[in-house]
């Protein structure tokens, strides 16, 4: 529910919609609701009576296989490109559509969820944060650290993600 | 049941050993006025159509099962059976009961199935009933798929194309959706077509032997059906062609109990000559048929028809579903629907005739299967009689060399009119055994002896005056019964007058009966001329029937060539009435389209006007437009109505708008709406992506393609990457760069335009003021930010708590996305 229009007002919709029907006096009627948006996983630590499940799925190298049994908790993948292979997409599309996902899982926060259509190239600072700790484990060799010296790295590549 | 055939009756073993040679037909066995069936039979068609099942007495301990059907009714039980898949022998009696002590000659005349009915009152009038057979050689590797349909004389062959000879398969069965596919069993190994078949498609599959394939044991079935060799039908005698043909018409021969040459002509296509329209372009275009309901009213076809006959409505179906690729048969057609439409005094005029025709195809067909009656030829008749007229109208447009070829082609039949009329009488009667049928003076010895039936009682009446004046007495009379016929009456009073030569037959209280020689054979003469009279008005009749016959040829190509004129005066009628134009057709790839309209939803809207809209696009720098904004603002329409125009010009229609230039498309592929394909157990995803992947393997440069929402029914971020590689797969390969529209709700995609070459934004103009949203239905240059999706969850009647909750939830979003972005900024 909330396909058919923008991501934000889908999600905006579905989740609005979830929530009236576990807190309405009028309702709580027992509800099963299937949806894509992983938002709303969220919604079971804060609603009352609202439970995640999923159905397990088995990837092993390229091919996914749909176990098709229930299980507790939320999925964050939803093999969108995978099933897209399956079903026949030329090999072109699929390399170029998860290179595209790379690029947009990997800048979170400038590209999907963007309510305007615009694209800028901005560096946000967990980018920032993830070159230097990238840059820090590269220049490090493990056997040349004690103990203490590793517990003090450790140290500093926390402080980095609290920046 | 323990059947011991030693113990049953006569009739009974009869019964089974027809059985034994029928056992995949339901047998429908002739017993005086009814059908029966019996035992298994009886059991499985009281169960199909909730028959009452019953008993017979068979000789056995128990009854035998059985079922039956009055004769009068048959045709109605048998078309409830062959729709359920049933294949129905019918077996009738062909000796006389009373003429034979020994028991009835019975055996089956006819097998009847879906794909072979001949009925009229089993077939719908307004479509073609096909039956189609598929043969593969393995050797050459090449797939044939010849077709017919016996009830109109149609006959044609698809060579497959032979790297992709499954999507072909697929396809032309998607076009024609016939009642019944036969092929050998091999052919089940082709996993799509039989899957296709078993789970799409709605019809009677018939596996044959491959040797009732073989040419070399059927060629000869060819020569006796077409009346030509295969090379003169332009196939070879040995090849996949030879065997797809051979092999239907065996089996056709096989249900009808007889070789008939009801065909002329085998039309031979290849897959070039039609625009290409997989099964989801032709449904969700709604071409002949809407999505929802599966009606008529509401497709294109239902905008289009004003077909005046059964012919022309059949032959308007075909053209929709089979729009053509060549300029120059698309711009004979468009020019002689001009032509029509600049003098419409005359097509009115044929309009007005074409309403007293006939369907000559299906009459035909009776006539050539020995199943017409005297009213059937009647309707002939009267359709013939329109024919000089017609073409008379026909000759006023002669700048029109399509018009000029039909009515070359229809023949006045005036043979047909002068021997009906002279033959049968005004009003016959439906059955022939009815009598009444032959008109007087046709038939010399018929009319003599209805002479002698009409005169009958003057012959009585002469005798009984004679035989009063020669033996004086007066009250003489003359009476009938059934156990004595004809005899003379006399009272008491009289016994002394009566002549010796009198045999007397009967004695009452009062009066006594005698016959004479004289009386008996004026009573067998009249007794006899009716019985003659009938018999012989039957032999008049077959004779005039089967003299029609000889005329195939010449009406069967006047069916056509009427049924032609019939589908474009309809396309110039409608021209008129909605105000359609003259498409032009380039050849620079561009499609140019000035204030476009829907042609279906133009017509069912009624409060509102419908918003026409322009559409551009080339080879070059308009090739994808890619189309965001709400839902329910007219993006879909749009889109459709782009694909319809198109269609309606090859198909040589005039067109919704108010100026088009088309340039001609060789496939429309559309990937629109929610496919729940559940019970093939695919999710909506798979589905899309199967379509969407189909498309792509498929499409060539010259072909239009609309894509509405591609990546839904997964999760938001494999969605958008997977609708840009595919936009961008679609702009940039060589192989395509065909014209698409792409609708989408993802905002990603805008940025497109300025990334890859011929592609362009646009978005349906929506008015917001206050609360409330207004869609203006009018195509804009430039993509939309917002979709006013909770805009639009509102106007549907969510509650207010829960939009009031959404607009929250969206601010915040919006929020949070404009606060990491400051910071960026800052």
């Amino acid at each position: 529910m909330g396909r058919g229009t923008s991501t934000y007002d889908g999600v905006s919709i579905a989740r609005a919609v979830a929530e009236h029907i576990c807190t309405s006096k009028k309702l709580g009627c027992k509800t099963l609701f299937a949806t894509h948006y992983h938002e709303l996983i969220s919604l079971e630590n804060e609603v009352d009576g609202v439970n995640n499940y999923s159905i397990a799925v088995n990837k092993r190298g390229g091919t996914i296989r749909f176990l098709r049994k229930i299980v507790r908790g939320g999925v964050d993948e939803s093999y969108g490109v995978d099933v897209a292979k399956l079903a026949g997409l030329p090999t072109k599309v699929i390399n170029r559509a998860k290179e595209l996902l790379n690029e947009m899982e990997a800048d979170k926060s400038t590209h999907i969820i963007s309510p305007h259509g615009t694209e800028e190239g901005q560096i946000d600072f967990e980018t920032i944060n993830r070159q230097k700790i990238f840059d820090i484990l590269e220049k490090t060799s493990i056997d040349e650290l004690s103990d203490n010296e590793c517990r003090m790295l450790l140290n500093d590549l926390l402080e980095i993600i609290k920046e | 049941m323990n059947i011991d055939r030693k113990k049953v009756t006569a009739m009974m073993r009869q019964y089974l050993e027809i059985k034994d040679k029928y056992q995949e037909c339901i047998l429908f066995f002739r017993v005086g006025d009814f059908y029966e069936m019996f035992f298994d039979d009886a059991i499985t068609v009281s169960k199909a159509i909730e028959l009452t099942l019953t008993g017979k007495d068979c000789g056995l301990e128990e009854r035998a099962p059985m079922c039956g059907v009055p004769y009068h009714a048959v045709d109605t039980y048998i078309k409830k059976l062959v729709d359920l898949g049933f294949r129905v022998a019918v077996c009738e009696q062909l000796t006389d009961p009373t003429a034979n002590k020994d028991i009835v000659v019975r055996d089956v005349v006819r097998v009847v199935t879906a794909g072979t009915l001949t009925e009229t009152t089993m077939l719908d009038d307004s479509k073609n009933n096909y039956i189609c057979s598929i043969f593969y050689d393995q050797f050459h590797e090449v797939c044939c798929m010849a077709s017919a349909d016996i009830s109109t004389g149609e006959a044609f062959l698809n060579v497959m194309n032979e790297k992709n000879f499954e999507t072909d398969v697929i396809n032309e069965l998607s076009r024609c959706q016939p009642a019944e596919i036969i092929f050998p069993e091999s052919f089940l190994s082709f996993k799509n077509v039989a899957d296709f078949i078993k789970l799409r498609l709605k019809c009677t599959v018939t596996l044959r032997d491959e040797k009732c394939f073989y040419p070399s044991g059927n060629r000869h079935i060819i020569e006796e059906v077409f009346r030509k060799t295969p090379e003169e039908l332009g196939i070879s005698s040995d090849g996949a062609d030879c065997s797809a043909v051979c092999g239907l018409f065996e089996y056709i021969n096989d249900t009808q109990k007889t070789s008939v040459s009801r065909f002329t002509t085998l039309e031979i296509l290849n897959g070039n000559a039609f625009m290409g329209l997989d099964l989801n372009a032709r449904r969700n275009l709604e071409l002949t048929e809407t999505l929802r309901n599966k009606e008529r009213k509401g497709s294109l076809l239902w905008v289009l028809d004003s077909a005046k006959t059964s012919m022309g409505r059949r032959l308007l179906k075909n053209w929709i579903e089979q729009p053509l690729k060549s300029p120059a048969r698309i711009i004979e057609r468009l020019d002689t629907v001009d032509a029509l439409r600049r003098k419409s005094v005359v097509l009115y005029e044929l309009q007005n005739l074409l309403t007293k025709v006939y369907d000559l195809e299906r009459l035909m067909t009776k006539v050539m299967y020995k199943r017409a009656n005297p009213r059937d030829l009647k309707a002939l008749s009267a359709t013939a009689i329109q024919l000089p007229f017609i073409k008379k109208e026909l000759e006023k447009l002669d700048n029109s060399k399509l018009l000029a070829k039909y009515n070359n082609d229809i023949s006045g039949l005036d043979e047909i009119v002068k021997l009906v009329e002279k033959a049968i009488t005004d009003e016959p009667p439906v059955a022939v055994k009815d009598g009444g049928v032959i008109k007087d003076g046709f038939n010399s010895e018929l009319d003599n002896l209805r002479h002698i039936m009409n005169h009958g009682q003057e012959i009585i009446d002469d005798i009984l005056q004679n035989e009063r004046a020669r033996t004086g007495i007066k009250n003489l009379k003359i009476g009938f019964n059934k156990v004595f016929g004809y005899y003379l009456e006399v009272t008491r009073s009289y016994y002394e007058f009566i002549p010796p030569e009198w045999t007397r037959k009967q004695t009452l209280a009062n009066a006594e009966r005698f016959i004479t020689e004289e009386l008996k054979n004026a009573e067998n003469s009249i007794l006899g001329a009716k019985d003659k009279a009938l018999s012989l008005e039957a032999d008049i009749f077959n004779e005039v029937r089967d003299y029609l016959s000889t005329m195939l040829e010449k009406v069967q190509r006047t069916a056509t060539a009427v049924a032609s004129v019939d589908v474009l005066c309809s396309f110039a009628d409608v021209a008129i009435r909605n105000l359609y134009v003259k498409p032009e057709i380039s050849l620079d790839g561009s499609i140019d389209i000035k204030a476009g309209r829907h042609p279906v939803v133009e017509l069912m809207l009624e409060d509102e006007m419908f918003i026409p809209n322009d559409i551009y696009m080339d080879n070059k720098n308009n090739r994808m437009s890619i189309i965001t904004g709400p839902n329910m603002s007219g993006k879909s329409t749009y889109m459709r109505q782009t694909a319809l125009i198109v269609l309606m010009a090859q198909i040589g229609s005039f067109v919704p708008a108010n100026s088009a230039k088309i340039s001609i498309v060789d496939k429309i592929f559309t990937r629109i709406g929610a496919s729940d394909d559940l019970t093939a157990g695919q999710s909506t995803f798979m589905v899309e992506m199967s379509e969407v992947a189909d498309i792509l393997k498929n499409a060539t440069p010259d072909s239009f393609v609309i894509l509405d929402e591609v990546g839904r029914g997964t999760s938001t971020y494999d969605g958008v990457s997977i609708a840009r590689a595919v936009a961008e797969h679609i702009c940039t390969s060589k192989k395509l760069g065909c014209k698409t529209l792409f609708a989408t709700h993802y905002h990603e995609l805008i940025s497109l335009e300025n990334e890859v070459d011929g592609v362009n934004n646009y978005s349906i103009a929506v008015n917001k003021r206050g609360g409330t949203i207004r869609f203006l239905r009018k195509i804009v240059r430039g993509g939309v930010d917002e979709s006013y999706g909770v805009d639009v969850a509102k106007l549907a009647g969510l509650p207010t708590k829960v939009i009031n909750r959404a607009k929250e939830l969206l601010n915040e979003m919006e929020a949070k996305w404009a606060e990491e972005h400051l910071l960026m900024t800052e």
